[in-house]
């Protein structure tokens, strides 16, 4: 990575916008830039920062709110805008990175403002959910300390030096990023997730072939099972043909008997029905005998109701006839009356004379027929009587049930008599032929019909069966196709891959180690080259990248001074650098404040060396331009000077090198 | 009923009316003699023959108890005789014989129908013959 430009608006002291050009060639990697204190060199830093990750930190480390770095000035002239653009370059493609923020107002938090970010490679735009990842990818922030420098925040290389600690980790981790080690990680992680895939497609092998293990077992037993379904039909088949040869042979046999087959069956069923009609007589009869016993008087039905309507006509005669008595002696009463008093008491008129003749003879006559009165109570008597002793025997249903009962019995009787006739003649007919064989052969043909009908109903039950069982066998079949082939090659492709991965471990763990060598060798290298005192030999890095300072007995000196820290971290960023697989440009904010001069001058001397591109933000207090320029003596690329505009505001000018 | 006549209790059958009942016995229309005796007594009844003649070398069959034990026998007789009827036991002794052989007549060597013999009116259309 290599920064071209960076473009500053309303950022920090610098209203409106200000660019500077970072562009230097590789033989002059040092760019100057010199600011007093409060002027806005670490505003320069941080810009690049935040244009870099959208966050920067104040000297304590805490992450500074975005509405923080916009520029007071701007603000108050109602520019609620800043921005700022960083070109660079890195693997050969062009980068334009710009972020800025605004707000309708001025901004009492970060909430206020809407942030924009774009990034373009080679001119074309990256999305914006990719910027983050390929910014990192680029130069990772976790990595950005260590060239990003800022020697007033030594206390996070200070860190370094410490014994390994809460942060250690996250240090070593920068490191190993700097130095490509994640790369190997990713690597080895992919081998692991493609030993996994190995193992996870191995198992699969290995349930596939215990499944298909136990399919074949199971397509075995079905197939057995199948076979014996077949043998069993085939056996069913050979006896339903047996029996149907039986009743082929006995029909053959029977068929010379045809024609007095039909007799013999008519015989049987002609001789049922005898005895049938036999049955039918009893009942028949036995109804008959049941009337007779309790109507046994039938025959007289017919004369009975004769004599009753006699009975009935007499009762009807001799009530009239004494009516009609009654009446002829209430006349008399009335006659004899009026002959009496010679007047008639019904129309009070005198009889006299003829009709007086007329009333006797008319009494005389009365009188002559009151004489028969007797007998008609006499008559209607004996008719009641005789009614009485009738009507008991008056039962015209008991005829009808009778003359039916008789008809039943006769016509059962008849029914037996033709049957009889039927049977006799039909016994004639068979007389000479052999009923008893012909009964045999007829039974032994219903026994084959039944045995065949029997087989035909197991064979029937045994084709479900073997239908059910090609089903199964079928679908076990299928499955078993389904089912990955047992490929030896996955067996071999993880153990290649856990060798792999085994051998990844050791190559990463010797790996590491090397590097934490070269690294130590280097930082070594530098930090000899940086001190003044002798008796620092060396530095130490241990497992975490922990640094200490050695002596040359090779004993670890405990406790060294702020400016030696400052020393120690400078080689450990030179050392990085050196070994890294990504190179970057180098921003160092006020890195000579903590030295004295004899350092001061040999890192100097060693700041061109230490990356393709350096930034040097500086005030004058840690660098005399006069006194202490020589020792980058044509290595300076570039040399700019904030200047002051107000108390919140600067500005930057090119005072030196153009490059 | 003169007064020297005694009141039958039992009657019976003389040599031939019991050969007349076996006979008739023997259509197998009757379930028990009794049941023959009585039907005998009715259709001599209907033929309204003579009776007047006394049996001679009766046989008992019944009591007249077992044989009438509603009365209606004896009903009959009396509705048909009236007065005339005297001693019903007798009387119907001397009617089931003469009965009997008019059934037994007309049953067997006759072959005429039980309906017939009856006096039962042949004119049901499900006659068998027709």
């Amino acid at each position: 990575m290599k920064l071209r430009r960076l473009t500053m608006e309303n950022f920090g002291p610098y209203v409106g916008k200000h660019e500077i050009d970072l562009d230097v060639p590789s033989s002059t990697p040092v760019i100057l830039v010199h600011g007093e204190n409060g002027r806005g060199k670490t505003s320069i830093y941080n810009a690049i920062r935040w244009c870099l990750y959208q966050t920067t930190t104040d000297r304590q480390g805490r992450e500074r709110s975005t509405h923080s770095l916009m520029s007071y000035d701007a603000l108050d002239i109602g520019e609620y805008f800043m921005g700022v653009t960083l070109e660079f370059e890195h693997d050969g493609d062009e980068y334009q990175l710009e972020r800025h923020v605004q707000a309708a107002r001025r901004p009492a938090s970060d909430a206020a403002l809407t942030f924009q970010t774009s990034l373009r490679q080679d001119g074309h735009f990256v999305p914006g959910e990719e910027i983050a990842d390929r910014i990192a990818n680029i130069l990772h922030p976790s990595i950005a300390r260590f060239f990003l420098f800022d020697a007033e925040m030594l206390s996070q290389y200070e860190a370094l030096v410490d014994e390994p600690g809460r942060d250690t980790e996250l240090v070593r981790n920068s490191i190993e990023r700097i130095l490509g080690l994640p790369a190997l990680q990713l690597m080895q992680a992919d081998l692991r997730t493609l030993r996994t895939a190995a193992e996870a497609k191995q198992l699969t092998t290995v349930k596939a072939t215990k499944r298909h293990d136990s399919l074949v077992a199971k397509i075995q037993q079905s197939q057995d099972a199948l076979a014996a379904i077949d043998g069993d039909l085939q056996s069913l088949q050979d006896l339903a043909q047996q029996a149907e040869a039986e009743r082929s042979a006995v029909s053959d046999e029977l068929r010379q008997f045809i024609d007095v087959q039909a007799d013999v069956r008519e015989l049987e069923s002609v001789e049922e029905q005898e005895r049938q009609e036999v049955e039918a007589e009893k009942r028949a009869l036995e109804q008959v005998k049941v009337m007779l016993a309790a109507g046994w008087w039938a025959p007289m039905v017919a004369p009975v109701r004769e004599r009753l309507a006699a009975a009935r006509a007499a009762i009807a005669a001799a009530t009239a006839n004494i009516q009609a008595d009654a009446t002829d002696r209430f006349l008399i009463h009335l006659l004899e009356h009026a002959a009496e008093h010679d007047r008639c008491d019904i129309c009070e008129q005198a009889i006299a004379g003829p009709t007086r003749g007329k009333l006797v003879s008319r009494l005389e006559e009365l009188h002559a027929r009151l004489k028969t009165a007797n007998d008609q109570h006499q008559a209607l008597a004996g008719g009641v009587k005789a009614q009485d002793a009738l009507q008991a025997f008056d039962d015209a249903d008991l005829l009808s049930r009778l003359r039916q009962g008789e008809v039943d019995v006769r016509r059962s009787r008849l029914r037996q008599h033709t049957l009889a006739n039927r049977g006799d003649e039909l016994r004639r007919r068979l007389r000479d032929h052999p009923k008893a064989e012909i009964s045999s052969l007829e039974h032994r043909l219903n026994l084959a019909g039944e045995r065949i009908r029997t087989l035909q109903a197991k064979t029937a039950e045994r084709r479900l069966d073997r239908a059910q069982q090609a089903s199964e066998l079928q679908g076990l079949q299928k499955e078993l196709q389904k089912l990955p082939g047992a490929d030896p090659r996955t067996s071999t492709e993880f153990a290649i891959y856990s060798a792999l991965d085994g051998v990844f471990e050791e190559a990463l763990s010797d790996f590491r180690s090397q590097l934490r060598i070269d690294v130590q060798d280097e930082a070594s290298a530098i930090f000899r080259e940086l001190r003044t005192e002798q008796g620092y030999a060396g530095l130490r890095i241990n497992d975490q990248f922990g640094l200490q300072v050695v002596d040359l007995n090779d004993r670890v000196i405990g406790e060294i001074s702020a400016g030696y820290s400052q020393i120690v971290a400078l080689s450990l960023v030179g050392a990085l650098n050196r070994c890294a697989t990504r190179v970057g440009p180098v921003v160092m904010d006020t890195p000579f404040g903590r030295l004295d001069v004899g350092h001061r001058e040999r890192i100097l001397r060693f700041i061109p060396s230490l990356a393709h591109q350096v930034i040097l933000l500086v005030q004058s207090g840690e660098l005399d331009r006069d006194r202490d320029l020589r020792y980058l003596a044509g290595k300076v690329g570039r040399e700019l000077t904030i200047q002051r505009v107000s108390h919140q505001s600067s500005r930057i000018e090119a005072t030196g090198v153009e490059a | 009923m003169s007064p020297t006549e005694r009141v039958r209790v039992t009657v019976g059958l003389t040599p031939a009316g019991s050969e007349a009942l076996t006979k008739v016995m023997s259509t197998k229309w009757f379930a028990t003699e009794m049941d023959a005796y009585k039907v005998a007594i009715a259709v001599a009844l209907r033929s309204e023959i003579n009776v007047d003649q006394p049996l001679v070398g009766v046989t008992t069959k019944f009591n007249m108890g077992s044989l009438d034990p509603d009365g209606k026998l004896v009903a009959l007789i009396d509705s048909v005789f009236g007065a005339r009827a005297g001693d019903p036991g007798a009387l119907a002794e001397r009617l089931a014989e003469q009965g009997l052989g008019i059934m037994a007549t007309k049953l067997l060597d006759h072959e005429e129908r039980l309906t017939d013999v009856l006096g039962i009116p042949s004119d049901s259309p499900s006659s068998p013959e027709s």
